[in-house]
């Protein structure tokens, strides 16, 4: 018998790495070899997780490319400081010159209300109404670039005030106002997408386990098969892990090439109606670290969810 | 090899499948179990696969009290057994060598001992040259062959089989029964469940009966 008892053994001792290895590279393309048979399935299956996945993925590159619009914007961010209809031109310019002093301007620009209303007279339209005025309604206008450092609100805001000081300014407007609630917007936007993020993840990883879940019925025969020739838990779950890894590879894969197209689609007409505001503006496509993050995210979750429903159904098996 | 100490198998509902089981199967020694349906012999042979655990007793093999072992260590006992069944439980989508390779592969053998092992399993039974054909394609004998080769493919030191015979002819019975023999000739411990009881008597050797989860006759 000791002879019989050391042939038991033998398996153990043989057992290399490089075998190991090739178990894997085996299961690997076996997993895509079971694919190749059931095409139509496999393909609807990856087409439901691309779909699911490009809705979230798509929505935070639109939100990119929003923020980079208004990042362009961003560097123009003019002060319209309107003075009192009975300040004198002279008086104006005085203080466009005085304001130009001020360490937080870099630019200030008179408009004369004369020039003004001309150009208004000229492009609104409105021509004759405006002949017909016995005086001119508009005020002086002293546009503010202020210096390129003062980036931040606390100290545009104490500019804004140290003007609205002057007795002689009656209004002054800042640009930036549309540009914070765009940005607040974008903020909620971001917020939104995180959330449908989850949601949708969640989705991706029932979808993987419900497939699984009939793949697993599929092979109901193997398994016990193989189980009752000594196959341990993690050689039976090996292929399914390896199914949920392709699901969630290719997944991932077409839901950015879904992105991209629908980006390349809209590019188009994008940079037509920039060219209308003579803005040479180009839509941005997916980064590749987003691509390479949505991916791993979407392998992530065909793995896990695979995780779950076999070791779910291996421990409803074991004695 | 195989030694039942005791051992009792009650259901979840009450029913008494096995009651104060004892017997002892020597390393090496070739014995047949019998008895009627829902005498208890699919559940004695599921106790020693652990498919099932005991309620009560020691089911030990080779030294080791396989109703307590741990379900982590479940698999790298099953490998000590070699087991048949009557419908042959073949993966039919494989090969002949895949389903004779499969216990292995799972051992983690590298390709070149797994060809040479599969090729000496099936050449012992007498399939050599088939081994790319699909089980569907051979005949019921010889399907059961390709389950024997699968057994002791690995090597194991106890072949247990459930009805090995139970679909097939008198004369491709014999032939079956035959190769066990030899299995045993070489030291291999074998239990055989099977009601036919013509075969067995011819075969003479020590027979296990159970009647209604008791075991009524246990001679050699």
């Amino acid at each position: 018998m000791a002879r019989r008892r050391s042939n038991i053994q033998k398996p153990l001792r043989n057992f290399s790495f490089r075998a190991y290895l090739l178990i894997h590279l085996h299961t690997f393309f076996a997993s895509l070899g079971r694919f190749s048979r059931a095409p139509f399935n496999f393909m609807m299956t990856v087409s439901v997780i691309a779909i699911t996945l490009s809705l979230p993925s798509g929505l935070l590159v639109s939100i990119n490319n929003l923020q980079s619009v208004s990042g362009q914007i961003d560097l123009n961010n003019n002060i319209s400081v309107f003075l009192n209809q009975s300040v004198t031109l002279q008086r104006a310019t005085e203080l466009s010159t005085l304001l130009q002093q001020d360490s937080n301007v870099s630019q200030t620009v008179l408009i004369d209300k004369q020039a003004a209303l001309e150009e208004f007279r000229q492009y609104s339209g409105f021509g004759s109404a405006i002949s017909a005025l016995t005086d001119n309604p508009l005020p002086h206008v002293i546009q503010i670039t202020p210096i390129a450092s003062i980036n931040n609100q606390a100290s545009l805001t104490l500019l804004v005030a140290e003007l609205k000081k002057q007795p002689d300014i009656q209004l002054v407007q800042m640009d930036m106002g549309w540009l914070d609630r765009l940005n607040g917007i974008l903020n909620i936007a971001q917020r939104g997408v995180s959330i449908i993020t989850i949601l949708l993840g969640f989705a991706v990883l029932l979808i993987v386990s419900n497939t699984i879940r009939l793949e697993l019925q599929n092979r109901r025969d193997e398994i016990d098969i193989t189980r009752l020739v000594g196959a341990t838990r993690s050689f039976i779950m090996r292929p399914f892990l390896y199914s949920g890894f392709w699901y969630g590879f290719l997944g991932g894969i077409v839901a950015c090439l879904l992105v991209n197209l629908s980006v390349w689609l809209i590019d188009g007409p994008t940079s037509s109606l920039a060219s209308l505001y003579s803005s040479s503006f180009n839509l941005n496509y997916m980064p590749f670290t987003h691509a390479v993050l949505w991916i791993t995210f979407s392998i992530s979750l065909g793995i896990i969810g695979s995780w779950i429903v076999v070791s779910r159904y291996l421990s409803e098996l074991e004695s | 090899m195989l030694q039942f100490i005791n051992v009792s198998k009650r259901y979840p509902g009450g029913v008494d499948a096995l009651k104060n089981i004892s017997f002892e199967l020597p390393n090496g020694e070739m014995a047949f179990l019998t008895g009627h349906s829902g005498a208890g012999k699919s559940t004695l042979l599921k106790l020693i696969a652990i498919l099932e655990r005991s309620t009560q007793g020691q089911v030990m093999l080779d030294n080791q009290n396989i109703g307590r072992i741990s379900k982590r260590n479940v698999p790298y006992a099953r490998r000590k057994i070699g087991m048949i069944f009557q419908d042959h439980r073949l993966l039919h989508d494989h090969t002949v060598f895949d389903n004779v390779a499969l216990p292995l592969i799972i051992a983690g053998l590298d390709r070149h001992d797994i060809k040479r092992r599969v090729r000496a399993a099936l050449d012992k039974v007498g399939l050599l040259g088939k081994e790319q054909r699909y089980p569907i394609t051979l005949s019921g004998g010889e399907q059961q062959r390709i389950g024997i080769a699968r057994a002791v493919v690995n090597r194991p030191p106890m072949i247990l089989a459930d009805e090995p015979t139970g679909n097939l002819d008198p004369e491709l019975s014999e032939e079956i029964m035959h190769l066990f023999e030899q299995f045993n000739q070489v030291g291999v411990t074998v239990l055989i469940a099977s009601h036919d009881a013509s075969l067995i008597q011819r075969m003479g050797y020590r027979t296990l009966r159970l009647s209604q989860g008791e075991m009524v006759d246990n001679h050699g």
